[in-house]
């Protein structure tokens, strides 16, 4: 056994570790009931991994001829995962642009930062890995990431949602101050819920929930997970998508019960204006009605005189009684009012009941939903 | 002068009356106690001479009570002052009422004087009376018509005629107290053969009325 195949076992090894630390991360973001990322020791030996083992031997061995050719060989081969996605064109970054006190090779700046940049937007939190760095590559990484706009969205993959209050996350993290949005589009109907948002930050924690109390926003279907981010300053937008199966049947919701309106009875009479003034025209005459023939018999009503005062005062209690209509507000229907108030209370009884039933079934609600967690474009 | 300082510090409590206090209260019982006074003119034909015409203010106190599950109640009235030269109790009068707030018919025994001023006539009074009241806003009419008998006439007198009195008014009942001021309109007529005589007045009075 050689040095040199010993040496491309250990970087195997080291590949295969930095890649499984991608996982690790997703895990300790995930809730706690989600299923970790199974990794089984296939992985380990794909040819991916080799390859990327022998690019990053090269690229110590400061071939980087060699490490650029098998970068792309790794690149080119299928189900490569994006860990591995990233590390690839890290190293490509890497073996573009070397140092240039260990090496005479020309650099390749446009190159690496094309391949830089792809690794940014892949994972824009990533760092570079210690066997590659050298001052000008970090540099010229951070500098890459500053410039690049990309969001990294890490969902768990299998998560148990149940009711409004117990949610599932994802964590997104972008290169630049943005806002992020989560939705929910059914894959049949077309629908669209948005499920979250956030405002401003590099990082959020974006939840699902099973139901908002009104409707169920999973059921048993297929979704498209959506995390939308839109950079707050140059209004670059990057989506992220991921494949969602829901499996959960949504309770049945008993309605509201209607206000019974029609039951309520008007609690004040009516205005009193008609009567008011029907009633003060009619006792005004009868009052200069009184005045001039409910006097005595002759010779003595020809020999005295009408009271004059009675028109005055029937026209006092003609404004008066007019007035009083035109002032009334309708008197309180004492029996209605109580009538009115427990037809009140029992609808306030039904609803209430109603919203407890219904708040225990939506409580008692819970959504399996197992989300793809490789994000598409 | 001191009967009008006494109203107006009257009407003053009502208006100053605190607003905490319940509005529109209601009572079991329907009772009314008014202080009223009357300017009154009184035309009298007598066999022995011309009409005479008197100007006079006559006090008054009037008091009601009605029980409204039953329908019946009791109402009474005195006036005095100088009438005719004499000075005293010009009426007394009370009665028994069966109806409602609204309608009720009365029947009663009333004394007064006449002319010449010593004399007494006693009758007996039936009829109607009639309240309408304006809602909430604490005004209320009344039309009240009674047909008088003199108790001559039971005894076989039949020159005795009958008389009768017709009476108007308009109040206003503070919403806060159950204060209430009145005015109105009130004649009668009585015939005595051979006297004969009709009496008009302005009415004004003060007084509490209990609503149920």
């Amino acid at each position: 056994m050689s040095a040199r195949y010993m040496l491309n076992v250990l970087l195997v090894l080291h590949t295969t570790s930095l890649a499984l630390m991608y996982p690790a991360d997703l895990m300790a973001q995930a809730r706690t009931d989600s299923v970790p990322v199974n990794t089984t020791a296939s992985a380990v030996v794909s040819p991916v991994g080799v390859l990327i083992a022998q690019a990053r031997g090269a690229l110590g061995d400061l071939n980087y001829a060699d490490a650029i050719e098998l970068g792309h060989e790794a690149l080119i081969q299928k189900r490569v995962r994006v860990p591995q996605q990233v590390i690839i064109n890290q190293l490509l970054g890497a073996a573009f642009f070397p140092d240039p006190s260990e090496s005479k090779t020309a650099a390749q700046p446009d190159s690496a930062i094309f391949y830089l940049r792809r690794a940014v937007r892949l994972q824009p939190d990533a760092t570079l890995p210690e066997d590659m760095r050298w001052r000008g590559l970090d540099s010229l990484f951070q500098s890459v990431r500053r410039a690049t706009f990309a969001a990294v969205a890490r969902p768990a993959p299998d998560n148990a949602l149940t009711g409004i209050d117990g949610r599932a996350f994802i964590d997104v993290v972008v290169t630049r101050p943005a806002k992020m949005q989560l939705q929910a589009v059914h894959r049949r109907s077309g629908s669209v819920v948005v499920h979250d948002s956030s405002a401003g930050s590099t990082r959020a924690r974006l939840a699902l929930r099973a139901h908002d109390g009104e409707r169920a926003l999973f059921a048993t279907g297929d979704y498209e997970l959506q995390v939308i981010v839109r950079d707050n300053s140059t209004q670059d937008m990057d989506t992220l998508k991921f494949d969602a199966e829901a499996s959960g049947i949504p309770p049945v919701l008993d309605p509201v019960p209607m206000f019974p309106a029609s039951a309520i009875r008007p609690e004040r009479a009516n205005r009193t204006i008609a009567r008011g003034i029907v009633g003060g025209m009619m006792l005004g005459g009868i009052t200069v009605a009184l005045s001039r023939y409910a006097r005595a018999e002759e010779p003595l009503r020809s020999a005295s005189a009408v009271d004059g005062r009675a028109v005055g005062i029937a026209g006092v209690i003609a404004v008066g009684a007019i007035v009083g209509g035109v002032l009334d507000k309708g008197r309180p229907l004492k029996d209605n009012v109580t009538h009115n108030a427990a037809v009140r209370a029992e609808h306030a009884r039904n609803v209430a009941a109603t919203e407890t039933g219904n708040r225990r079934k939506v409580s008692e609600y819970k959504v399996e939903l197992r989300i793809e967690t490789e994000a598409f474009r | 002068m001191s009967r009008s300082y006494l109203l107006l510090a009257a009407m003053a409590l009502g208006a100053a009356a605190p607003t905490e206090l319940k509005a529109q209260r209601s009572w079991p019982i329907e009772a009314q106690v008014m202080a009223t006074t009357s300017s009154v003119r009184r035309n009298t034909l007598t066999s022995s001479g011309p009409v005479t015409a008197q100007r006079s203010a006559v006090r008054g106190l009037e008091a009601m009570v009605h029980g409204p599950s039953s329908g019946i109640g009791l109402y009474g009235r005195m006036m005095t002052g100088e009438l005719g030269g004499v000075e005293g109790t010009q009426l007394t009068e009370g009665r028994l009422m069966i109806g409602d707030h609204a309608f009720r018919l009365e029947v009663g025994y009333a004394q007064r004087r006449l002319l010449p001023a010593d004399s007494m006539t006693q009758y007996v009074r039936g009829g109607f009376t009639t309240t309408t009241t304006m809602g909430i806003s604490g005004v209320s009419v009344r039309f009240r018509a009674l047909y008088s008998v003199p108790f001559a006439r039971f005894s076989g007198d039949a020159k005795q005629h009958e008389g009768w009195e017709g009476e108007t008014n308009v109040s206003y009942t503070w919403s806060r107290i159950p204060v209430f001021a009145q005015v109105g309109y009130r004649i009668e007529r009585l015939r005595d053969v051979p006297r004969d005589e009709d009496m008009s007045a302005l009415v004004i009075g003060l007084g509490m009325w209990l609503r149920p």
